[in-house]
């Protein structure tokens, strides 16, 4: 391709994924993606992506178009690293933004069990403002070592149904995915629930749990669990994710 | 301004605006229809989510080497790296207190500093320790774990790695050898002169600009790609077994660096993803991930090659490892913290 073409391709790519970042950040999805700790640097990447787009904008507007160049023939853009440039601009803009579901449990399975929590015994606790999270509560477990002293506390969460090979027919798990970073780094947490015949939500519902802590075994060992009063249907929040 | 000239600009222009919201409003009616697969759903959400945390960095890190490529000459750079070979590797270890840098963003500052005439071991260590040597990741390193011996050992091994391998290379003094072809734009590997001929300040900004922008597709192709093989690696490769092996003293520490390479968390935060690992695996291990990861990952991998020769990358990658790896067996075996 030509020099002209090559730098309106580019200043297109470019402006395209500035404005991807600011469609992610006024959909409100952008936290499907990253901690919203680091919301602030998509803002500062969409503004750059922009401001160089307009930049060879402004360049092939301009008269001295024919100055020598500062980067010349060692880098021409051939068409595969067209398609790989366009590839997150295509895949952010045409597929319907998701968070991370059920699914991606099994490859990433970091554990649903206490002791692997995040951030155990940090200092990161979360300042207390309305009924414990599912975070929250595996980290009282991880501080308590007989689940017994629990039982009867009330518990009040939400998160996603997920099930797994070594659940009883009657237990489900009440999941979340925790980041610190983003999505990569992902890792799954989650409650076990007492759950009777009669529950039929399918795995990623998510749902809301309230009922009182009791105790079961699980793989072997005693583990608390959740004796649910009421489990009701929700739409998936806003922000899907725990930050430890 | 020739009318034709403006009016395919404008066109353009117009074009990838309407594109976006074309696609935009489209994607609005395919969430109610096409379902993707789970797995190529969370491959789309997880690729998407590297590229939206780890693309910031690389714009700038493409800004750095844009303003290097226009105000500083090779004039310049020689006089600030010193003489004595040991000396100039320390100093470009620390270089990135200057350019604060995370590893996608110090591959085109590098290759722009290679193009100006830095000599080949201050390059190399500019590149393995600026993503940890910069004030960004020491303040996000010190929020995550103090001034404990997490927060040390990161900053001293990082320096230490980065110097020796920097010295190690320094046997191999010739550019041409070391660098890809394309990598040196003309003959002898310096830039052409600064565009001091177009005087104005604004000029030398926009050269400076799209100097930038050409950096990022220069570097962003490497990123992409590396982007797809790391997020391949997360969603079909079962992490358990990784995790599971935490408590060894040696097993650990190849563990978390094994995760490091594959999870290519960008540097400046993944000391808040190490604070996760603090109870499950050992001290050594902790700071292997620290001080390798931001050395070396499957995304910085892949834009390493678009600079080095394979050779060099593959000497680089052992002895990174390598050394990495002996230092976290060591804390894990001698020291008691």
């Amino acid at each position: 391709m030509n020099n002209r073409t090559e730098t309106l391709l580019k200043a297109a790519l470019l402006i395209g994924l500035g404005l991807m970042l600011y469609e992610k950040i006024t959909s409100g999805t952008l936290g499907f993606y990253i901690n919203a700790r680091f919301a602030w640097l998509t803002y500062v990447g969409a503004m750059l992506f922009i401001a160089l787009g307009l930049g060879l904008v402004g360049r092939l507007m301009s008269q001295r178009s024919a100055a020598p160049e500062l980067s010349p023939a060692a880098t021409r853009l051939s068409w595969p690293a067209v398609g790989l440039m366009a590839l997150p601009l295509a895949l952010g803009l045409l597929i319907p933004a998701r968070p991370l579901g059920a699914g991606a449990i099994a490859a990433k399975g970091v554990g649903l069990t206490a002791p692997g929590s995040a951030g155990g015994a940090t200092s990161l606790r979360r300042a207390q403002t309305g009924p414990k999270n599912i975070l929250d509560w595996l980290r009282e477990f991880s501080s308590t070592p007989d689940p017994s002293t629990l039982t009867g506390q009330p518990v009040d969460v939400t998160g996603f149904v997920y099930r797994d090979a070594r659940n009883a027919p009657n237990q489900i798990w009440v999941s979340r995915f925790t980041i610190s970073c983003c999505v990569a780094d992902a890792s799954a947490i989650g409650l076990l629930a007492q759950v009777d015949s009669s529950f039929d939500q399918k795995s990623d519902q998510w749902v809301r749990v309230t009922g009182k802590l009791g105790v079961t075994t699980f793989a072997g060992e005693k583990v608390p669990v959740i004796l649910p009063d009421k489990i009701e249907p929700i739409p998936p929040p806003d922000q899907p994710y725990l930050y430890p | 301004m020739e009318p034709k000239k403006l009016a395919g600009v404008a066109a353009a222009i117009l074009a990838v605006v309407l594109g976006t919201l074309a696609l935009d409003s489209l994607s609005g009616v395919l969430a109610g229809g096409i379902n993707l697969p789970d797995a190529a759903q969370n491959f789309v959400t997880v690729f998407l989510g590297i590229f939206i945390e780890a693309a910031p960095f690389l714009l700038i890190g493409a800004l750095a080497s844009g303003f290097i490529a226009v105000f500083v000459t090779p004039e310049t750079l020689a006089r600030l790296v010193p003489r004595n070979i040991v000396l100039a590797t320390l100093f470009g270890a620390l270089l990135g207190m200057i350019f604060p840098v995370c590893e996608c963003g110090v591959v085109p500052v590098a290759r722009r500093l290679y193009r100006k005439g830095l000599p080949t071991p201050v390059g190399i260590a500019f590149l393995l320790g600026a993503p940890v040597l910069n004030p960004i990741v020491i303040a996000s390193t010190y929020a995550a774990f103090g001034p404990g011996p997490i927060f040390w050992g990161r900053i001293g091994f990082t320096l230490l790695i980065a110097v020796a391998v920097g010295l190690v290379f320094s046997a191999e003094p010739n550019l041409i050898r070391v660098l890809r072809p394309r990598a040196l734009v003309v003959a002898g590997g310096m830039d052409p002169a600064p565009a001091r001929t177009s005087s104005t300040a604004g000029a030398q900004v926009q050269a400076a600009l799209n100097a930038a922008a050409n950096d990022f597709f220069d570097m962003g192709r490497y990123m992409i790609g590396g982007m797809l093989i790391a997020t391949a690696l997360q969603t079909f490769v079962p992490q358990q077994t990784l995790v599971s092996i935490g408590g060894g003293s040696i097993s650990s520490v190849i563990a978390l660096q094994l995760l490091a390479f594959a999870l290519s968390v960008c540097s400046t935060v993944d000391a808040f993803l190490a604070l996760s690992f603090i109870n499950t695996f050992t001290t050594g291990a902790i700071i292997a991930f620290l001080v390798f990861g931001p050395m070396l990952d499957v995304k910085s991998i892949v834009m390493y090659l678009g600079v080095f020769r394979a050779r060099v990358v593959v000497y680089l990658s052992i002895l990174v490892f390598l050394m990495a790896l002996v230092i976290g067996v060591f804390i894990n075996l001698n020291v008691v913290w």
